[in-house]
C-alpha cells in the first residue's frame, strides 16, 4: 500500500470534507494496534505532515490515507463510506486490486 | 478502543520521556478526571495543543521551538513521547512544568486567551518586582552570551527552525517575537555596541501575558528556555556555513 499511487484518488476527496475526515483518519490511526509495523518512511512523512498541519492537503491527505489503509483498511474504508466518499473508497479497492 | 498507539510514536521517531517528576503526570491525569471534555479543549487552546480522545484515553499533542510532546493520558497512567529537532536533553522535562500549569489554567479559565495587546511590558511587572528587575539584565547577558554579535539574517534564520518572527522594534537592529503559548508572548531586540557602549539587549512581554496569569516562575524558566533554544537554533546555522 505504501508505494501504490493514491494521488487521483485523493483528487477526488472534496476540499470541504477533508477536515472532518483527516481528523477522523486520524484517530483511526492512533487507535489501530500493530503501529510498528507501520514502515518507518511513512510514519515519519505522516509525523512531518501533521507536525506541520497539512493533513488536509493533497500530499498529506494521501499519506494519512496510505497510513490509515495500511494499519485499518477495514475502518479507514468504512470511515470513507460514512463521509458520504463511497466513490473514494471504491476507487481505493480498485487501486489496491490493481496494486497487488 | 485506545487511543495512542505508543508503538506507533516510536515509529515515527519519538522517545519515551525519563525521569520525570511524578507530579506532573499526576496533575494531568487529575484534570483529566475532574475536568469536562470542553474544559479540557480550553486547557489545550491556552496550551496551543490538539486534544483528541476522551476523558477516560486522550491524545495530547503539542510543540515548542521544534520540540514535540505527545501525551497519552489514561488516568491515572500518564506516558510523554517527545521528539527535540535540536536534540537538548532535557529540554522536554523543563519545560513540562511551564506546559502542565499552563494547561491547568486554561482548564479553569472561564473565557479564551485574551487577545494581543499593543503593549510591551518588562518582566517587573509580573509581581516581585525588587527581585526580578534584576532578571532583564539577567536574560540580556544570557543572550548576548549565547548569540553574540549575531546579525537580522542569523537570527531569522535560527527563526525558521524553532519558530517566532522576526520584528521591527524602534532602531534595534534586530528584533525576535514568539509566541510559545497563547497570549504568552516574548520579544527580544538587540542593539549592537559601538566604541562607547556595548551591545544592549531588551526583554519585553506583550501586556496580554499579565492576564494569562503565567506564574514569574514559569515566565523566567520559559523565557531561559526561549533564549537557550534560540541560541541553539542560531548555533546550528553558524556550524552550516
Amino acid at each position: 500500500m505504501n508505494s501504490v499511487d493514491l494521488s487521483d484518488v485523493v483528487a477526488k476527496i472534496p476540499k470541504s470534507s477533508r477536515s472532518n475526515l483527516s481528523t477522523q483518519l486520524v484517530d483511526i490511526l492512533l487507535n489501530a494496534k500493530g503501529g510498528d509495523k507501520l514502515p518507518s518512511d511513512l510514519a515519519k512523512t505522516f509525523l512531518y505532515f501533521w507536525q506541520k498541519d497539512k493533513l488536509e492537503e493533497d500530499e498529506g491527505m494521501e499519506v494519512l490515507l496510505k497510513a490509515a489503509l495500511f494499519l485499518d483498511a477495514e475502518a479507514t474504508l468504512k470511515q470513507l463510506k460514512e463521509s458520504n466518499l463511497s466513490e473514494v473508497a471504491d476507487a481505493i479497492q480498485r487501486t489496491q486490486q490493481k496494486g497487488v | 478502543m485506545g487511543m495512542a498507539s505508543t508503538d506507533l510514536f516510536e515509529k515515527m521517531g519519538f522517545r519515551k520521556g525519563e525521569g520525570i517528576e511524578e507530579r506532573w503526570f499526576t496533575k494531568l491525569s487529575t484534570l483529566f478526571e475532574l475536568k469536562s471534555w470542553d474544559a479540557l479543549l480550553r486547557g489545550a487552546k491556552y496550551l496551543k495543543a490538539e486534544l483528541r480522545g476522551t476523558t477516560s484515553d486522550a491524545l495530547l499533542k503539542t510543540s515548542f521551538m521544534g520540540l514535540d510532546l505527545l501525551f497519552s493520558i489514561k488516568p491515572p497512567y500518564v506516558e510523554l513521547y517527545y521528539i527535540d529537532r535540536l536534540e537538548k536533553p532535557r529540554h522536554y522535562a523543563q519545560y513540562l512544568p511551564i506546559l502542565v500549569n499552563c494547561f491547568e489554567r486554561g482548564c479553569l479559565a472561564n473565557s479564551d486567551p485574551p487577545p494581543p495587546s499593543t503593549e510591551l511590558v518588562s518582566i517587573a511587572r509580573f509581581g516581585g518586582a525588587d527581585t526580578m528587575r534584576g532578571y532583564d539584565r539577567v536574560f540580556a547577558s544570557q543572550l548576548l552570551s549565547i548569540m553574540p554579535n549575531a546579525t537580522p539574517e542569523e537570527v531569522r534564520e535560527a527563526a525558521e527552525i524553532v519558530g517566532g518572527k522576526m520584528i521591527k522594534h524602534l532602531d534595534a537592529l534586530w528584533a525576535y517575537e514568539i509566541e510559545p503559548l497563547a497570549s504568552v508572548r516574548v520579544r527580544f531586540a538587540y542593539w549592537p555596541g559601538d566604541e562607547e557602549l556595548p551591545p544592549y539587549v531588551s526583554v519585553l512581554y506583550g501586556a496580554e501575558t499579565l492576564l494569562t496569569k503565567i506564574p514569574l516562575e514559569d515566565l523566567k524558566a520559559l523565557t531561559f528556555l526561549i533564549i537557550s533554544r534560540l541560541g541553539a537554533a542560531y548555533h546550528l546555522i553558524k556550524s552550516r556555513s
